[in-house]
């Protein structure tokens, strides 16, 4: 309740009963009261002019450093007797030091600064106000005010390096690259053997070749290695997210594991794009380079699982914002109504490498597993798994069934050091 | 701080022990249990950090006062009780407004000025009852009503005030 109606109730209540009664020792009550009412009338704050500006001591963190955020509300009005200071810490966001609120007296001109630290999970948090009140000294009249503070932080994930990943998809485009481009010319690896043109390198003349032909030189091609269009599909629909007593979360996992490989593509020169396919559809334009590089962290730094009816399954997948005969990389612990549309995938020409974090062996890492159903359930489930990867496998799809407790950088080496599946795109006739 | 924590008792003491003196020599026994049991009941809430009992105990103490001008208690003992109950209630509100801050700059000038002004409005309110005490005017009907429309002039702006906020 107000304290101004309160001592109002009280004083009219007084002034009342010694009207009604005929009392004047009641009005000799009331005088204190007005009086302590009257002076907090006067000296409360008339016309409140404040300004406030947010600091952050940086706007990209890691999970868990610490971020130092720092408000200065300066008076540019009349003398505020006590002003209270509040300020809303986005959900999520752990104090670690300092006061999010304050209280302090602000002459004309004068600034009062709240420092604090935050630290956080994976995220985007974005401040947006703070509260003030003031009030005259005894606290009677007082006026709140909400003021803009705008303030962003990214907290991106944290990207461990997987080194040069080998992929081979069948189109590339024009720059020079480390992905081989299936097209003779400069490079390193032998191609094939072609008649020599002028201009030709003497020193790539084939010899052996040449001698078996009477006036006609034949030269060694080398396949050329380029860069390519790579888009990484993240799976972030409710149903992939794995959390076991509410404590790790295998999509975590998927997001570490996203960071790491855009880093290396972009790093190798590469196009690369990020779709995040879920809630809804989180389309990062394909780029080239550190912009690129600090646009998908952003992207990830958002990321967060969600349900829709309508991305419930890969079907809808858009296909039309790939690049044809690009590399996908499907990020996703796997469903089985997944491999259909990886196939159809994988049939219309792309080269498809999917990153699968293993959900059993998480699950298992966090339960009994000594348990007799426990253990009965994740051999019936691992069965299921490995078929599934088994199908993908022999569509030629390259296929990591990646333990999260390894390391992605070892196992990822371990998977791809197997020749990919050559499996030619199946023509559509219309 | 200790200063304003010392002073909250001691005004909950003053508050309590001045009605019960009062209302005692005035032969009002059962009023001198309820003065002293709303005193610790007011310590007890401040000590539990109870902000909703602060001004229920000004209330309840306002009545005991009110009480006490029908059953001729001294009008020292009530002016006193008065003042006292004012210290009481603003301490607590002070005490419940920096409880909700995790930082307070310059806290020492802060309670200073806040003491100061309290103590400057109080001593002119005590000041002026007291001189009440000794005036004695007689209205007019013409004052009465200049006094009334006052009344509803400053009920009118309170009204108002309070819509605005």
């Amino acid at each position: 309740m107000s304290r101004i109606l309160f001592l109002s109730f009280i004083i009219y209540s007084l002034i009342i009963l010694a009207l009604a009664s005929v009392n004047g020792l009641l009005i000799i009550m009331v005088l204190p009261v007005l009086l302590y009412l009257g002076a907090g009338l006067l000296f409360g704050p008339e016309n409140i002019e404040l300004t406030v500006e947010r600091e952050l001591s940086q706007d990209r963190a890691l999970p868990g450093t610490p971020v130092e955020v720092s408000i200065s509300l300066t008076n540019l009005g009349e003398r505020l007797e006590n002003i209270l200071l509040f300020d809303q810490l986005p959900h999520g966001l752990k104090l670690i030091d300092g006061d999010t609120s304050l209280m302090t007296s602000l002459d004309t001109g004068e600034t009062a600064r709240l420092q604090y630290s935050v630290q956080a999970k994976r995220g985007y948090y974005r401040f947006q106000h703070v509260i003030i009140e003031a009030a005259d000294r005894l606290g009677i009249r007082q006026k709140n005010l909400t003021l803009d503070a705008e303030g962003r932080l990214f907290v991106q994930p944290v990207v461990k390096s997987v080194g040069r990943v080998n992929i081979r998809p069948r189109g590339t485009r024009v720059y020079a690259g480390y992905i081989p481009a299936r097209k003779g010319g400069a490079g390193v690896e032998f191609f094939g053997v072609r008649e020599y043109q002028q201009g030709d390198p003497l020193r790539w003349i084939n010899w052996r070749a040449s001698a078996r032909h009477r006036n006609t030189l034949f030269i060694n091609e080398f396949e050329q290695e380029r860069v390519a269009d790579v888009s990484i599909i993240l799976d972030t629909r409710q149903r992939s997210e794995v959390k076991v007593n509410g404590g790790s979360s295998l999509f975590e996992c998927s997001v570490q594991a996203t960071a790491a490989l855009a880093e290396s593509f972009l790093n190798d020169g590469n196009r690369v794009g990020l779709l995040q396919y879920g809630t809804q559809l989180d389309w990062t334009i394909p780029g080239y380079g550190k912009v690129q590089r600090e646009r998908i962290l952003q992207s990830l730094a958002r990321s967060a699982p969600g349900a829709s009816m309508i991305f419930e399954k890969l079907e809808n997948l858009p296909k039309r914002l790939l690049p044809s005969n690009s590399q996908l990389v499907f990020i996703s612990p796997l469903h089985n109504d997944d491999v259909d549309i990886l196939i159809q995938l994988r049939a219309r020409g792309y080269a498809l490498l999917v990153i699968s974090p293993d959900p059993v062996s998480f699950e298992l890492g966090e339960i009994d597993s000594h348990n007799e159903t426990n253990a009965l359930a994740s051999r019936l489930a691992r069965i299921e798994r490995t078929l599934m990867l088994h199908k993908l496998r022999q569509a030629g799809i390259q296929v990591l069934d990646w333990d999260v407790n390894i390391p992605l950088d070892g196992a990822l080496h371990v998977a791809l050091s197997r020749p990919v599946p050559q499996v030619h795109p199946i023509e559509v006739r219309t | 701080m200790n200063l304003v924590r010392s002073i909250l008792f001691g005004s909950v003491s003053v508050l309590s022990l001045s009605l019960a003196v009062g209302h005692f020599l005035a032969g009002h026994p059962v009023w001198v249990f309820v003065a002293i049991f709303l005193g610790i009941f007011w310590a007890f809430a401040h000590l539990r950090d109870w902000a909703w009992a602060n001004s229920l105990s000004f209330l309840l103490f306002c009545i005991t006062i009110v009480m006490g001008t029908f059953f001729d208690v001294a009008i020292i003992w009530l002016i006193m009780g008065v003042v006292s109950a004012l210290v009481a209630w603003d301490i607590s509100y002070w005490t419940t407004r920096k409880n909700r801050v995790g930082r307070i700059d310059r806290e020492d000038i802060m309670v200073k000025q806040h003491l100061r002004r309290l103590g400057g409005v109080l001593v002119i309110g005590l000041g002026f009852s007291l001189l009440a005490l000794n005036l004695h005017l007689t209205l007019t009907f013409g004052w009465i009503l200049i006094l009334g429309f006052v009344m509803i002039l400053a009920l009118s702006r309170v009204v108002s005030y309070l819509r605005d906020q």
